[in-house]
């Protein structure tokens, strides 16, 4: 039998203009109402061509760009990078254990500034705009104290290949414990005021499931796959740095509101894991010994053949970095394999029939940046 | 479980062209002839004691010179003469890592520029679709089963491969001027310009 | 008013026109000013809220910045996007400024000022108010924008659902009072907070309830705020206004927000009654009114900075299964309660004293907890080098 009703999907560009996008990304939705039918992420908007500018930058030199990966956490990025170029110089044993220290409390700072950023960014979406802004006031804070060592309050280029460009002050330590005595109730105080809300769990929980073995197939990476119930973390499995001298958890997703996987449970991981780096933080400044801040790396170094794929937990997960040395004074190719890329992958995957509120839901919970994804 | 174990394992197995190269860089790994990319990883990842569930990075890079003779001390030059006679080629790496027995394994192969086909593991692992893609995208490698195989980051009418090292910029692209001003010709080092 | 034009030497006829186009005037500039007024009182509230200032320039503390911006709305050009339906799109914006200006016709500004007191008021009022639905859903449609599309679509399934739960608690009131004229609800209740509607009964304050959260809906406020959700549909059904139309759809969602607040205080918050002593000060009257008025309004607009939004089917669910049946049980509970306390007002009075204490003592506990929140909000940070300890 015809049906003399004739329907079809309603196709809808969302982006690359678009509030909840977080950057620059493109969907195109085929929609039965408000239900989406199929999603295709349409990516590239912000494709700057980083890993093609590497090969003809020398290895100091690439070390802002890595700031450019990811803007949010920039530190990360940068230590991601150095790490995987002294590992190929095979000189990551002489890096002074001050910088080593000094390292891993920047980037853990960096770490709580991009949690605050992620969890605040999916309060917005869900419509809820103080905590954003309550967060971001905190991150203020995280950029003073970066100001004090570095100049810079987003683009650090601060950790430098063979340890750090400038040594801190003990006023930079004292001030980095008050902020985290201030921030620490705070990050409760923000819980209580959304996190713990009704409609926000409501509108979090039993969205877009991933399962743990979904999540390893499309190899979400950090807090994403943690989230999914996947008890996995650089720092602690495959730990670089001073990692293993510090005591901390990884939290895990348990199906808090719903089922395990959902966006509340990777959004409660993020939370959980700004507890976790201010108790590294905290271990941090007790345990930093005086000394040198910088190994001695000649000005233009040249790497030995070869090749290394170096992998650090950045807030967005496991960034890896792929880098080619043909023996010169640049990188004969670098590829970044960011946490945003494949958190995005999974998107048209998981964004089959919910609605058009629950893809703005998912796109929060992965926290995806859009110049991390497209580089 | 080392690189050197999980190659004598599929040497043992599969009976596979492959080879263990140790000497470059700090990570070992294992070449595998490109026709038998697709079941060399298979084998990873459903051999039990290997379960490579995980598939974190691919991508590949362009070799020029140096890399003809790494081709044509491991395998034969068969297909590399019938496709003309280039010696550059597409080096090809897949880094897997097992969640469960907690390892990680570098494959490495390569295809020659001229014929860039590849199989395509979308069919182990759903993350390698967007891999494939970019690969695809920048390098111009063509994946054999891939199921969505479009340019991912440029826009689907660019021509050429820009992470190929002989890739020029294109001086104009939908009547947009490109051409570099004079002032970024000033900063170009000397003796380097065109 | 026409008496004293009438004693100028105009004849009756004439005399009535102008008066009530005097009133009018009058009436429709307090509404417009009102409105825009709220919009510098919502900014600054949610600056206040969000640890930033909010508009501060224009006029004493930014008291003037709506008049700079309805300038500045006015003088944009006025865009309509090509393959709109132009009538419909030049039109939809003064379909929701009638819906909520309408209104001023029953809008009682304290006890006894009031432009008409109809006796089906409240009837009028619900009435008027669904003409916003119409506007809304024709700058939707019109629009040529999908996004715009689905703003409409979703404002005409959520205020059409959520017209039925505020009717149903409004009857409530109106079964306590017996009236449907916004006078006779007012004259009904005293001026002590025991004598309002909305404690007279646990009925009462769950129709109360039922209306408020009906009536945010209604406004488009969050958490209901889906026809519009900016981080979802961009703008919603007014994506695609510019200049002097977006400036009336936004002054009639402010203008909204003051209705909804009157039509609360009148109805269940006893209105702009005074004690007997004062009953002849009509100006307390309205001044009573509306700080009762900007009470609400300061709810509303606090709701707003606080909570998410609701997922569509959430929302509808809400609705029809939670507000509905919640207003017919009020409704039921309400006429029972009033048959068995029809003969005894002491247990009437009793049980509205006691609400009245329960709510002072929910008052406390909340500023208590704030006060908690207070003291951890001034734990030092950032202070100047010379006072921090070295470690």
């Amino acid at each position: 039998m015809t049906s003399a009703l004739k329907t079809e999907y309603l196709t809808i560009n969302m982006g690359p203009q678009h509030p909840s996008t977080h950057g620059v990304i493109r969907f195109i939705l085929k929609t039965d109402g408000e239900i989406i039918h199929e999603c295709d992420p349409d990516v590239g908007y912000l494709h700057r061509g980083i890993e093609k500018l590497a090969e003809s930058i020398t290895w100091q030199g690439f070390v802002p760009y890595t700031d450019r990966v990811d803007y949010v956490c920039a530190m990360n990025s940068n230590l991601a990078y150095c790490m995987a170029v002294e590992k190929l110089m095979g000189m990551d044993s002489e890096i002074p254990k001050r910088a080593e220290y000094i390292r891993v409390i920047v980037s853990e700072m960096n770490r709580i500034s991009s949690h605050a950023v992620a969890i605040g960014a999916a309060d917005m979406d869900m419509g809820a705009f103080t905590p954003f802004i309550h967060f971001l006031r905190e991150r203020e804070h995280i950029n003073d104290l970066f100001e004090m060592i570095c100049g810079a309050r987003l683009t650090y280029n601060y950790i430098c290949i063979g340890g750090v460009n400038a040594d801190v002050s003990p006023t930079f330590l004292s001030k980095t414990a008050e902020f985290l005595d201030h921030f620490e109730p705070i990050v409760e105080q923000i819980n209580r005021l959304i996190s713990y809300n009704q409609i926000f769990i409501k509108r979090f929980a039993d969205v877009a499931i991933v399962p743990p073995k979904m999540a390893i197939d499309y190899n979400l990476v950090g807090p994403n796959l943690r989230g999914s119930g996947v008890k996995f973390d650089i720092r602690k499995d495959k730990p670089y740095s001073i990692y293993p001298e510090v005591d901390f958890n990884v939290p895990i997703g348990t199906g808090r509101a719903g089922t395990l996987g959902d966006c509340y449970d990777r959004y409660m991981v993020r939370v959980e894991e700004i507890n976790e780096s201010i108790k590294i933080i905290r271990q941090c400044l007790k345990q930093i010994p005086d000394g040198e801040t910088k190994a001695i790396v000649k000005s233009s170094i040249k790497p030995p053949k070869g090749h290394i794929y170096f992998r650090t937990e950045t807030p967005r997960g496991d960034t890896g970095y792929f880098i080619v040395s043909d023996g010169k004074t640049s990188p004969a190719r670098l590829k970044i394999r960011t946490g945003s890329f494949t958190g995005m992958s999974i998107i048209p995957e998981i964004a089959r029939g919910v609605f058009i509120a629950d893809l703005v839901a998912i796109i929060g919970s992965l926290d995806v940046v859009a110049p991390e994804l497209d580089r | 479980m080392n690189t050197l174990e999980i190659f004598e394992l599929i040497k043992k197995n599969l009976d596979a062209v492959v080879s263990f190269q140790e000497e470059e860089g700090p990570t070992p790994s294992i070449y595998v002839r490109s026709d038998w990319v697709l079941r060399v990883l298979t084998y990873l990842k459903e051999d039990e004691a290997l379960s490579f569930n995980v598939l974190m990075n691919h991508t590949g890079f362009h070799e020029t010179e140096s890399a003809k003779l790494f081709w044509h001390l491991f395998f034969d030059v068969s297909h590399d003469e019938t496709e003309g006679h280039t010696h550059e080629e597409i080096r090809l790496v897949w880094h897997l890592y097992s969640y469960d027995q907690e390892h990680r394994v570098t494959i490495e192969s390569s295809v020659p520029v001229g014929k860039c086909e590849v199989d395509s593991v979308v069919s182990l692992w759903k993350s390698a679709d967007w891999l494939e893609r970019e690969a695809y995208d920048l390098l111009g490698v063509t994946y054999l089963g891939h199921p969505d195989l479009r340019r991912i980051m440029l826009p689907p009418d660019w021509e050429g491969f820009p992470l190929r090292k002989d890739y020029v910029s294109p001086t104009s692209y939908h009547n947009v001027d490109n051409t570099p001003s004079e002032i970024t010709k000033s900063f170009e080092p000397k003796g380097k310009s065109k | 008013m026409d008496a004293t034009l009438i004693s100028l030497g105009l004849n009756p006829m004439p005399a009535k026109i102008i008066s009530m186009v005097i009133i009018c005037l009058i009436v429709l500039i307090a509404f417009v000013t009102i409105g825009g007024v709220l919009t510098v009182v919502e900014r600054r509230i949610s600056g206040f809220m969000q640890a930033r200032l909010g508009p501060n320039r224009v006029g004493p503390q930014g008291s003037l910045q709506w008049l700079a911006d309805g300038i500045k709305l006015i003088l944009k050009e006025d865009l309509i996007p090509d393959g709109a339906d132009r009538t419909l799109f030049k039109i939809a914006p003064y379909f929701c400024l009638i819906g909520v200006f309408g209104t001023m016709v029953v809008f009682p500004w304290g006890s006894g000022v009031m432009v008409a007191d109809l006796n089906v008021g409240l009837f009028y009022f619900i009435s008027i108010t669904a003409l916003v639905v119409f506007g809304v859903l024709m700058a939707g449609w019109s629009s040529n924008n999908k996004w715009s599309l689905l703003g409409g679509m979703r404002a005409a399934a959520q205020i059409v659902s959520y017209e039925i739960p505020v009717g149903m608690g409004l009857l409530v009131p109106i079964l306590f009072s017996g009236t449907l004229s916004m006078g006779g609800i007012m004259a009904v209740q005293g001026w002590a907070p025991w004598e309002w509607i909305v404690f007279q009964s646990p009925f009462t304050v769950m129709s109360f309830c039922i209306f408020f959260i009906g009536s945010l809906a209604e406004a488009n406020r969050t958490p209901f705020d889906l026809p519009e959700a900016e981080s979802e549909l961009v703008s919603g059904y007014c994506t695609e206004y510019t200049g002097f139309r977006y400036a009336v759809f936004f002054l009639s969602e402010w203008a909204n927000l003051f209705v909804l607040g009157g039509l609360t205080t009148a109805v269940f918050l006893g209105g702009g009654n005074l004690p007997d002593f004062l009953a002849d000060y009509t100006f307390l009257s309205v001044l009573v009114y509306m700080a009762k008025v900007s009470v609400i309004i300061f709810v509303v607009i606090w709701l707003r900075w606080t909570l998410p939004r609701f997922r569509i089917d959430q929302l509808m669910n809400l609705s029809w299964k939670y507000l509905l049946p919640g207003a017919f049980v009020a409704f039921l509970g309400q006429a029972i309660y009033m048959l068995i306390t029809q003969h005894i007002p002491a247990v009437q009075t009793t049980v509205a004293v006691l609400m009245f204490l329960v709510f002072v003592f929910i008052l406390i506990r909340f500023f208590i907890r704030v006060r908690v929140n207070m003291r951890e909000q001034q734990i030092p940070v950032n202070s100047p080098a010379s006072d921090v300890p070295l470690t």
